[in-house]
């Protein structure tokens, strides 16, 4: 297993377990790209320290877990996820301090008649106090795959902010008829609406993963 | 331009009819205006001649330019030039306006545009509407106001340069000021298209002050009921649209 401390913007192309470490006080920022991987990572976010991962892959599967140890630690987690196989996303998330603060975001493309899991699992424990807690899922599929999302919320404490939301299904009708009115065909509608749902930064995205829109427009 | 040839329009797995035998010739250079009560099916009409997936034309059948277009795939309506500016647009998070338009203009024109040369000639248009340069890298329609909606409609109008504009309800949630900005362009496109013909869909007399219709239909029960310029409009504004089985022919003509 490979041990990273943060120390600046990093670019991560995951081949195996990771172990991730961003010490207090600091605020950083990861891109993780992987293709056809099975691999476990371990996310440890001292005091006072923000995490932000962008995790894009493709055909892949992961095992995640986030431990927020310090007071005011905080993650924003991107997951982008394109899926032809049968594969697994699970994330386990510990607020184990108070005034700590998570953001998931996962987002999939089944392209395929296989299955495509979301797990996610965040933990606010007892004694974490005035903790933030929000995640949103959705997997577009588009074709007859199994889609699953399991948006959990373990919280064991009562002045927690929190929400959490799943959608499974295709892109809405009256999006796809506004971007063909204008001309675009149902393809290029697609992969627009498929762009802006995976991709935060293209252009960062270009320079780190270019695979991944390869491997968009070929949807 | 536009040929509708008795159609009637229901909802698709549905027995629900909208449109009954309903008919409209659209010339080169028109300006026609529909009026009518809620419910009539102005509104489904707009979408019908874009093709919507929600309606079926069951009997009948669209013309565009001589093409038969009733069973026509939206985005090939759209490049033989129909624009439809929807009474209440769509927000699409993550698409930004800018890759949008540029899209749509590579789709509707068939070339390449170089997004420098794209982005100093949509800024032109822009600032006839008298809209933020900001907006043009913001999400689709996301978090616009009620009048800036409506002007990224025209925007996409002048940008695209349809044959037939349909506008539904183009001045609902617009103030006097943005109405006048949004008339001025539709106007000056109309001048710079003299061909360019306009279907417009309104509750409101108002917007007739700044866009000058030539023929103004008032529908009622998926019908089009009276037809004439826009003394109709005014009549129908001063007495009501039952008035309309009382009048004139007279009257209706100025």
């Amino acid at each position: 297993m490979n041990k990273i401390v943060l120390d600046k913007e990093e670019v991560i192309v995951v081949d195996e377990d990771l172990d991730v470490v961003v010490s207090s006080g600091m605020v950083r920022e990861v891109y993780l790209c992987a293709q056809n991987k099975n691999v476990s990572i371990n996310y440890q976010v001292a005091k006072d320290a923000h995490l932000v991962v962008h995790h894009y892959s493709i055909d892949s599967s992961f095992q995640i877990s986030i431990h927020l140890d310090g007071e005011n630690a905080s993650v924003q987690y991107f997951y982008s996820t394109i899926n032809e196989e049968n594969h697994d996303f699970h994330l386990e998330l510990f607020h184990n301090a108070s005034k700590t603060e998570s953001d998931v975001v996962c987002h999939g493309v089944n392209a395929k008649d296989q299955s495509l899991l979301f797990d996610i699992y965040p933990y606010v424990l007892k004694q974490s106090k005035l903790c933030v807690c929000n995640q949103e899922n959705s997997i577009i599929n588009l074709s007859e795959g199994q889609s699953v999302i399991r948006p959990n919320l373990l919280i064991d404490c009562y002045d927690v902010i929190s929400s959490h939301s799943a959608y499974i299904g295709s892109f809405r009708d009256d999006f796809v008829f506004y971007l063909m009115s204008r001309g675009l065909s149902r393809e290029a509608s697609y992969e627009i609406l498929m762009k802006s749902f995976l991709v935060r930064d293209v252009v960062k995205l270009e320079k780190v993963f270019p695979k991944f829109l390869e491997k968009l427009k070929k949807l | 331009m536009l040929e509708i040839k008795n159609i009637d329009v229901k909802i698709k797995d549905s027995s629900q009819h909208i449109l009954n035998d309903f008919s409209l010739s659209i010339g080169k250079g028109e300006v026609h205006v529909i009026m009518g009560p809620n419910g009539t099916g102005k509104s489904t009409l707009a979408k019908v001649v874009m093709g919507h997936y929600k309606y079926e034309v069951a009997s009948g059948c669209i013309c565009f330019c001589g093409e038969d277009i009733t069973d026509m795939a939206v985005d090939k309506r759209a490049k033989l030039g129909i624009f439809l500016g929807m009474q209440d647009p769509t927000e699409i998070e993550g698409v930004t306006n800018s890759e949008f338009l540029r899209t749509a203009l590579k789709e509707v024109t068939g070339e390449k545009i170089n997004l420098y040369t794209f982005i100093q000639e949509v800024e032109k248009d822009m600032q006839d509407l008298k809209l933020s340069g900001d907006m043009l890298h913001r999400s689709l329609n996301k978090g616009f106001s009620g009048g800036e909606k409506k002007k990224n409609e025209i925007l996409q109008l002048k940008v695209l340069k349809p044959k037939l504009i349909i506008l539904d309800e183009i001045d609902s949630g617009l103030d006097v000021d943005s109405l006048k900005i949004v008339c001025q362009n539709i106007n000056s496109y109309l001048e710079e298209n003299e061909e360019a013909s306009v279907l417009m869909i309104t509750h409101y007399p108002r917007i007739l002050e700044y866009i000058h219709p030539d023929y103004v239909h008032i529908m009622q029960d998926g019908k089009i009921e009276k037809t004439g310029d826009l003394s109709l409009a005014k009549i129908v504004e001063k007495e009501g649209y039952h008035s309309i089985n009382v009048m004139d022919e007279e009257d209706i003509y100025e």
